[in-house]
């Protein structure tokens, strides 16, 4: 099977409505619609052969619609049949069985869904082709005219002969139309097909070999027989499969997907590092981004891997979830506060009144129940490349986005890293040696948005299975963004949890003097460390974590401690002193 | 609350059948909350034949189902069936236990103490539904623990420690969306406490599609059974869309009512555009279409 992922947003966003379409439609929610260079089906699957983009949607709903039908009544088997009728001495056979089939299927979609028509009719050509179906080949105007026979649509201009031809099968045509099954559709063809025999034969004798059957471009709606589909899935398939070279008995096989790149100053045991102290930071101006160049739309992802991490997270998500919807019960309580003339009377003043003194009520305080945004940066460096730490943070991701959708908490979740390696984008701009350039930023920022602000959880969450290591990482500037984009959020809570090993690039004085600037600014930042403890030196707050049971007691811990009170009431760090103390701790490279 | 229209009395008879379970009709005259004639098309799966079991047995009743599932509807129809006065209460996140066990207040004389609602309609025999229990405040949940358990009773501890007994007659609903999900906004898991003392707890679906059209037919005035019937079958496919979590919203036995009954006046597919389609996200919404573009 063929399919070519969507060229275009446009058409990607196409995909995806017609896929719920059919599934909706189908009450089949394991179908999936790819694009292709031709019409097919598979198990599971409708490939959509799309000729060009400006394609009508109406065309391509219609198209989408009958394909379904053809799925949901699987003709696979009637089609060998009528490919072995032709075989055996019948021109045209099959393709004239397919025209019969089309508007058999309509015909059953439509008495379901009559709305469908107007998909359906939409491929048909306005007056249905005028005077232009004449120029047609006597098979073809036969093809076309079984079809609307089929259906019942007259009106369309055709050769007298095929006209005539066609008023003697109308009977035959339309109980084969309005049948139930394809066999009723073939058994149908098979008694019209020697009235209509002499015309085809006609043709060929007219117009030589030039009107033999042409090959068919396209499979339209009905699957190709196993074999051929077998073959072609073959032929197709051929270019992105493992090369397997046989050398004395040895099998090679290299392996599948994209190659993975590492920096031309990787060598084994090179990475990770975390060094303090290299000096002022710059930035080639061909790096130079605004905030909003660096942010990259994520893949829609898989929803098979998506629920695989899901299955995993999902014990610790229960329970996540159902303790905080406890704290949170608990602090839901309401508080009356104040001396007021109305509101709630408190028993205790009514003696007061004696004295003249009528503030005896108190008034429900203003509460700051999950009044906090929360923004997840997960790091997608090469460094998150080991030990699972990759699909720790994307577990991470999945754990907080799940449960902070549950209670309502307004969340944000950014991947984090550059758009190539650092050593190498030096080397390209001539900056050698590359390591001379530590504090140098020469490659542009990519922030991946798994989901802001705005978006449902449950409508982006398959993004999260695309959380990978890429390229690197310069955590000060990204924790920027980040504190920007919060900045404008109207809950007086801003919580940042920066979820990574803790090794940014260059300096990570330059990080840990970002990080104090914005809890400077009202907003907290939690480090959370996977694996290595480096995020204590650079985070006032910062815990670690070598396993997932861990994350899930660490992240309850910050999200009762953050969200439950509401308005975080942190400490503010004292200004002028840049780097917090613990951080201007000699660092060691490793 | 609004009293409803004086009501007639269901039927003569001195008690209902509603399946196996026989309730008895209020010999009283009808009260000013005993609600109007009900059109209720009695759901195939045996929900009505449970609740009128738990107002048999006086045993309190936790409905929960998508908005637009006919729960309130239910109650209201067996209140109206029986002849019990129906109190219906929308809990929110503000509503307080004042309002809803009563106050004190104060005038010239001195303070006086005004009953809450929940008082008030245990003391007269009605009934109360509590709409949205799972958007309530926890104080409210506490104040109908001690009501929901065997001793049945409250005490106004903001008063005078009085101890209210209900009336023989008055019974307790509630009524919630599921929370599981996540999607209703104000929401939250219901406390298992509270959960726990409700000894029948019916969870609603929509009525099926033959049910459906009848109930949509005879509310919305609307009387093509073959538009009416279509319109169905595309809200009936839509919610395996939201089930499976395809498209996201819902598409209530409500919205098909408003639907049907504006497309008496207007087009169809322009009517679905304005009680449909609009309550739907942009993307929700061309999917939605989609489907609606199937049947018309």
């Amino acid at each position: 099977m063929t399919t070519t992922s969507s060229p275009s947003p446009i058409l990607d966003l196409r995909r995806s409505q017609l896929e719920k379409l059919l599934q909706i439609t189908s009450h089949n929610f394991e179908v999936r619609v790819g694009f292709g260079k031709r019409d097919s089906l598979a198990d599971e699957e409708v490939v959509l052969g799309i000729p060009d983009l400006e394609v009508d949607y109406r065309v391509v709903k219609g198209k989408a619609l009958r394909l379904l039908g053809h799925y949901l009544t699987d003709a696979r088997a009637t089609e060998l049949q009528a490919q072995a009728l032709q075989r055996a001495g019948a021109p045209w056979f099959v393709r004239l069985w397919h025209a019969l089939e089309d508007a058999r299927v309509e015909n059953w979609m439509l008495r379901r869904w009559p709305g469908m028509a107007k998909s359906f009719e939409a491929k048909l050509p306005p007056k249905l082709g005028g005077s232009l179906m004449l120029k047609a080949s006597l098979p073809r105007q036969l093809e076309f005219g079984l079809y609307l026979t089929g259906r019942g649509i007259r009106g369309a201009q055709l050769d007298p002969l095929v006209r005539e031809a066609l008023r003697d099968v109308e009977g035959m045509a339309g109980q084969g139309a309005a049948a139930e099954s394809p066999q009723d559709s073939l058994a149908a063809l098979q008694g019209i097909y020697p009235r209509l025999k002499p015309l085809l034969v006609h043709s060929r004798r007219e117009m030589g070999s030039a009107d033999e059957e042409p090959p068919r471009r396209a499979a339209r709606q009905v699957p190709q027989p196993e074999n051929a589909a077998r073959e072609t899935e073959a032929e197709n398939a051929a270019p992105g499969l493992p090369e397997i070279e046989l050398e004395d008995g040895l099998v090679w096989a290299r392996p599948l997907g994209r190659p993975r790149q590492m920096p031309e100053w990787y060598r084994p045991g090179s990475a990770p590092w975390f060094e303090a102290g290299l000096g002022e930071k710059q930035i080639h101006p061909s790096a130079m981004r605004s905030d909003r160049q660096t942010i990259m739309l994520p893949t829609r992802g898989d929803p098979v891997a998506y629920r695989s991490l899901w299955l995993e997270v999902q014990h610790e998500a229960g329970f996540l979830i159902s303790r905080l919807v406890r704290l949170l019960q608990e602090e839901a309580y309401l508080r009356y506060a104040g001396r007021f003339r109305s509101g709630q009377l408190v028993m205790n003043r009514l003696w007061k009144q004696r004295l003249a003194d009528y503030r005896l009520f108190q008034r429900q305080e203003a509460g700051g129940r999950r009044s906090t945004a929360v923004s997840l940066l997960v790091d997608e460096s090469a460094s998150m490349q080991g030990r699972e730490k990759s699909r720790l943070a994307a577990k991470a991701a999945i754990l907080l986005g799940e449960t902070l959708s549950r209670l309502q908490v307004p969340l944000e979740i950014i991947g984090y890293t550059t758009a190539g390696f650092e050593a190498r984008e030096a080397m390209r701009l001539g900056l050698t040696p590359a390591y001379q350039y530590r504090t140098m930023r020469c490659s542009p920022l990519q922030h991946r948005l798994y989901k802001s602000f705005g978006d449902s959880y449950r409508q982006v969450r398959s993004r999260l299975s695309d959380i990978q290591p890429r390229h690197n990482n310069w955590d000060e500037e990204h924790l920027l963004f980040a504190y920007r984009r919060i900045r404008s959020r109207p809950e007086p809570g801003k919580l940042i949890l920066v979820i990574g090993d803790g090794q940014p690039n260059g300096d990570a004085d330059h990080l840990a003097r970002a990080a104090a600037a914005v809890e400077r600014l009202g907003c907290k930042v939690i480090g959370v460390g996977i694996g290595e403890d480096f995020v204590r030196r650079i985070y006032r707050n910062a815990i670690v974590v070598s396993d997932f049971h861990q994350l899930g007691e660490a992240l309850l811990g910050i999200l009762a401690r953050e969200i439950g009170r509401g308005v975080p009431a942190y400490a503010p760090v004292p200004t002028g002193g840049g780097v917090p103390a613990r951080s201007s701790a000699p660092a060691s490279p490793q | 609350m609004t009293p409803g229209k004086p009501a007639r009395k269901a039927a003569e008879s001195s008690e209902v059948l509603v399946g196996s379970v026989r309730l008895p009709v209020n010999p009283a005259e009808p009260g000013p909350f005993v609600p109007g004639e009900q059109f209720y098309v009695t759901p195939v799966q045996g929900y009505l034949e449970k609740l009128a079991y738990g107002v048999a047995e006086n045993l309190p009743v936790l409905l929960i189902g998508e908005t637009g599932v006919g729960k309130t509807l239910a109650v209201r129809y067996l209140a109206w069936k029986t002849n019990n006065g129906l109190r219906r209460v929308n809990l929110n996140g503000a509503t307080t236990v004042d309002e809803f066990l009563g106050k004190l207040l104060i005038n010239e004389r001195g303070t006086y103490w005004v009953n809450g609602v929940l008082v008030e309609a245990m003391e007269a025999g009605d009934w109360i539904l509590l709409d949205e229990i799972n958007a309530t405040l926890p104080e409210i949940a506490f104040c109908l623990h001690s009501l929901l358990d065997d001793d049945r009773m409250v005490v106004l501890m903001e008063y005078d420690g009085r101890i209210v007994l209900p009336h023989p007659n008055f019974r307790l609903f509630a009524s919630m969306n599921p929370s599981e999900e996540g999607k209703y906004g104000g929401t939250k898991t219901l406390n298992e406490a509270l959960l726990d003392r409700f000894p029948v707890v019916i969870r609603m679906d929509y009525l099926t599609e033959e049910q459906e059209i009848e109930a949509v037919m005879a509310q919305s005035g609307n009387r093509n059974l073959e538009t009416v019937g279509r319109m169905v079958r595309a809200a009936h496919d839509v919610r395996q869309g939201i089930r499976n979590e395809k498209v996201f919203g819902s598409f209530s036995t409500r919205r098909v009512i408003d639907w049907a009954r504006m497309a008496t006046q207007f087009a169809v597919r322009e009517s679905a555009a304005y009680t449909v389609l609009s309550k739907l996200s942009s993307f929700d919404a061309e999917v939605v279409e989609d489907i609606i573009d199937n049947y018309f």
